[in-house]
This record gives structure tokens, sequence and C-alpha cells, in this order.
């Protein structure tokens, strides 16, 4: 139970995080969209949108790996940490090192009171959205139950359906109401046909569940929105693909009958993700540029936004900044995480020296204090810093767990077993902004 | 006679009873099931529905109609079935088209853009 909660904190930062990393691109993709829908409109195809949405939904999902300690793995740490605590209990557990390491966590993580309350909300959030999910198809499901078969294998026609839609994730059917005329009948099963081909209710459903996950981030939900809309448009502009003018025009009349004239008042409310009929129209007769450039220009700007997404210079800033902003949640006793405080490259410059001073050290895990090697207060630190008179930026200290002894001047290596030694390491920065070891210490 | 309503689901149902009766329900349950895939208790649903109705009546297992289906046809023409959703449909679930919200005046703009596009 104890691993559980540990498992939806550590969820929830990575999603808050990913939150965070993920507005800029929100951002310009919206911007993005209103300059490709006032400007180049015939010159962009409609199925763009939706796979810029899709990146956008890669980048919220993916997690990103910020912070990186110096060394091996988190087992490692585990280890560390049982040893450095002495804790009997935990010596006794056998390698299962994974779950010593949720364990050994959950008495830090208790003391954050402020973290575990945004958690709760957080999950909260998220069950009740995907009730929300749950219920309304159970619900829908039962009210097609009177569905009888067409000559199409995927569509069925219900009394009780208003509107066509789809149902289900893997195995697509297409409900009709059974009142459509025959005019009608056709172009709307196309439309709904090119969903499936399409793979839209895929798409909608997997952004519903992204939408679940970061339901506290208004920008998502307009991304999810704007999902919608585009997801239809590109829809239509598949469905006429090979119609010819009159074909166009019957499908657009088709639309607009449907929004405003006699079905339209019987329908009721506006659902979520109202779809604009101008808008849609619009799409269906437009006439194109040379198809061939439309798509080469439209597969142009997706491979750069998906340039952009990954390769974007800010991310590592961007991470920095969350890390640090989470940081503030986490460690409310005040012990900074040393990647808080120097850049990597600082880290990596102080480590170099580090293991220059042990034989082998480069294949062992050197950690630099942090709120599990230092302690709640980073006791060692600021004592370390008061001892050598040094700021926390001029300071740094490694810590790792192998058993070591000194030959003829270095420290060297006996992997054989795992120490009940610590080799700590301290370095300051000379004015020459090097590092510079200035203590080697082992302690049980 | 009173207004009876049935949309087309249902009519197609109807027209089966009225074409095999007097008719067992076990045997409507198994027709339904091989023609539209319909579980048991959905076929008992409409059956009880079409009885409230006052087209037909089970008589313990057995069921008959009241109303013809010549009778039936020659009273109306089929109609709306009330019960649909409501256009509040689920946001994950992908539909054809939101209805409503267009004034008399913006449906005449979009008439004109479509009546504009030429033929190439």
């Amino acid at each position: 139970m104890e691993s559980f909660k540990y498992l939806i904190i550590w969820i929830a930062t990575k999603v808050v995080n990913n939150s965070l990393l993920s507005i800029s691109l929100i951002l310009s993709v919206i911007v993005l969209r209103f300059i490709i829908n006032r400007f180049f409109k015939d010159k962009v195809a409609r199925w763009v949108m939706p796979v810029l949405w899709g990146l956008v939904g890669l980048k919220l999902m993916i997690p990103v790996d910020f912070g990186r300690c110096i060394g091996v793995t988190s087992s490692e740490e585990a280890l560390f940490l049982i040893r450095k605590e002495n804790n009997p209990l935990f010596m006794s557990i056998g390698t299962e090192q994974l779950h010593n390491f949720f364990s050994q966590s959950i008495s830090k993580i208790n003391s954050y009171s402020l973290v575990t309350m945004f958690e709760v909300v957080w999950s909260v959030g998220v069950v009740a959205m995907l009730i929300y999910c749950f219920v309304g198809y159970v619900w829908l499901k039962r009210g097609i139950n009177e569905a009888v078969p067409t000559v199409w294998s995927n569509v069925r026609m219900c009394d009780k359906v208003k509107q066509p839609f789809i149902v289900g994730v893997f195995n697509p059917i297409v409900y009709m109401p059974s009142d459509v005329t025959d005019r009608e009948f056709n172009y709307i099963v196309e439309h709904e046909h090119a969903h499936i081909e399409r793979r839209d209710n895929i798409r909608k459903f997997v952004g519903y569940i992204i939408l679940c996950i970061h339901w506290f981030n208004p920008l998502v939900w307009v991304a999810y929105f704007l999902l919608c809309k585009d997801i239809e448009l590109a829809c239509d502009e598949r469905a006429v693909a090979h119609y010819d003018v009159s074909e166009k025009k019957t499908y657009a009349n088709i639309l607009l009958d449907w929004s405003a004239g006699t079905r339209a008042a019987l329908a009721g409310p506006l659902a979520f993700g109202e779809i604009g009929v101008k808008e849609r129209v619009k799409v269906v007769v437009a006439n194109k540029d040379s198809k061939r450039k439309t798509q080469i220009v439209s597969a142009m700007i997706c491979v750069f936004v998906a340039l952009c997404t990954i390769l974007h210079p800010d991310n590592a800033k961007a991470a920095l900044w969350a890390q640090r902003t989470a940081g503030f949640f986490n460690h409310p006793t005040g012990c900074k995480e040393e990647s808080e405080i120097f850049t990597q490259d600082e880290l990596d410059a102080a480590l170099k020296e580090a293991v220059a001073y042990c034989k082998d050290c480069r294949s062992i895990g050197f950690y630099p204090v942090n709120v599990f090697y230092g302690g709640d207060d980073c006791f060692e630190k600021k004592e370390c810093c008061r001892i050598y008179g040094a700021d926390e930026k001029d300071l740094m200290i490694f810590y790792s767990t192998y058993y070591n002894s000194w030959v003829g001047g270095t420290l060297v290596l006996d992997q054989g077993k795992y120490s009940q030694y610590e080799i700590e390491i301290i370095l300051l920065r000379n004015e020459k902004n090097e590092w510079e070891v200035v203590s080697i210490s082992e302690f049980g | 006679m009173p207004d009876i309503q049935m949309g087309l689901v249902e009519s197609q149902f109807a027209d089966i009873i009225w074409a095999n009766e007097p008719i067992k329900t076990s045997e409507l349950v198994k027709i339904a099931e091989a023609d539209f895939t319909w579980k048991r208790t959905t076929t008992h649903t409409v059956i009880k529905r079409l009885c409230e109705k006052g087209l037909f009546v089970n008589n313990k297992g057995t069921v008959t109609s009241i109303i013809s289906r010549d009778e039936f046809y020659s009273m109306q023409s089929r109609q709306f079935v009330e019960n649909s959703f409501k256009g509040s449909l689920p946001a994950f679930i992908a539909a054809f088209t939101k209805a409503g919200g267009i004034s008399a005046k913006e449906a005449e703009d979009i008439r004109k853009i479509i009546d504009s596009i030429e033929e190439e």
C-alpha cells in the first residue's frame, strides 16, 4: 500500500512536469493553426492539424528524463540508503532492491504534506474523468441495444439515435438514426467510414485519456476541443476527396440540413465540441491548389513541428525549471538538490576530478549530495560549507558506496563486496573556476 | 384510434410478429438474435413496449396482434421516436455533427456558399 502511494506521487510529479513543458508547444500549435486557417487554407491539407495535436499528445505523455543523477541506477541509490541508515529491518530484506528503494523513500515522502495534497486532488480528478467516460460508455451501449443491421457490416440503424456516431475502439460500429433518407444515408455512411479509416475513434479516445490525466491544465482542454474540430474537418476532406462538384454540393447541403433544418429543432443543448458547420462547408467546397503541392507542403509542416518538438533547446532549461518548481514542493525543509544549484557541466567537471582520485571509480555510482544522501536538511553540505568557508555554489560533495582502500596514493575498489564503507569526496571551486578535491574520507 | 408512433427498428420487429403470429416469445427471441443480434432482454423489452402501445398482446408467452399490419400503416406515417439521445454525446465519441445553434441568416449564408461553387 505504501509503495502504491509512492507510485502515485511519482506519476503525479512526472505528469505535472510534462504538462508544464508542453504549454509552449500547445500555444505554438494554436498560433500555427490560426495562421494556416487564415492565410494558407488552400495550400495545406486538413489532416495536418490532427497530426500536430498527436505530437502534442506525445509530448504530454512521454516521460522526460531530467535532473539525472551522475552515476548508475536507482537501485544503487537504494543500497546506499539502506547501508547509511543501518536499519536492521531493511538490511535483512533480500535483494529486492526496487522494493527497498520505495520503502525507504516513504519515510521521506511522508513529511511532504504539501505534495500529498496535490496528489490526492489530482488522483480524484483523474478517477472522476474516467468514471464519466465509463458511465457515458455504459449509458450509450444500453441505449443502442435495439439496433438492426444494414447493408454495411459495420453500420447499424437505431430508432433512438438522433445523430450518427461511432462506438468502439477496436471494433468500431456506426450507429445511424433510422429515419435518414436514402439520399443522406450513403453520404453519411461515407463520412463515418472516413472516420474509421482515419482511426479517429482511436484518436479521440486516446486524446480523452490524455485529457483525463492532464485535466488540471486548461490548455490541454483547449487542445482537445480543437482536436475534435480538426478531426471533423480532416474527415470531411477525406470523405469528399473523390466527389465531383455536384456530390460535394449534396454533401454540404446534408451537413447544413442536419444543423439548421428540421432536425435541428429536435436536438438538445449543444454538446461538448460543437463543430462549426460554416467551417466544414467551406472545407468541403474548397478548391485546393494542386494536390501534390498541397501534400508536400503539409508533410513538411508536420516534419518541421516534429523536429521543433524534439529538438527544442529550451527543453533542458524548462526541465530544470520544472524540477526546481517541483523541488519547491518536494523539499520544504530546505535541502536543495545539487542538480538545482549546479549546471550539468559543472557536475560533470567536478565528478571528473573526483573520480581521478579513485581507480575504477568511473564504473560505480557517485552521487552528488541531495535529499537522499544529505538528509532532509542537507546537514553535511551545510556543515562542509561552514567548515571550508565556502558558498554552496562553490562546494560539491559526492558519495559512493563501494569498499575501497588506499594503494600507492590512489583509492582502489574491491568490487567483490558491497561496502560498509562510504567514500565522501569534497571539492571546492578555485579562482580558476576549476574543481579541486580537498577531502576524501571513508566512513562506515 | 390513439396515435401510435413507431420507429423504423420497432416496425421491422413488428413486421416479424405480424408475419409469424401467433408466435411464442421464445421464438421471437431466436429470430431477433439471428437477424439483429439482439439479446434476450432487449427482445423482451421491445415486445413489452409494443404491447403497451396497444399493437400486440402477450398471452402467457404467445404474442398476437390487436391491430393488423394493414390497419396500422393506413393510420399514420412514420414519425420520430421519443427517448432519443438528446444530442449530448460523450466527448470521446466521434459523431457526425452537433445539430442546432445556427440562425436562419447563417444558414442562408452557408447555402449561398454551397450554391456558389461552380462546375469544373
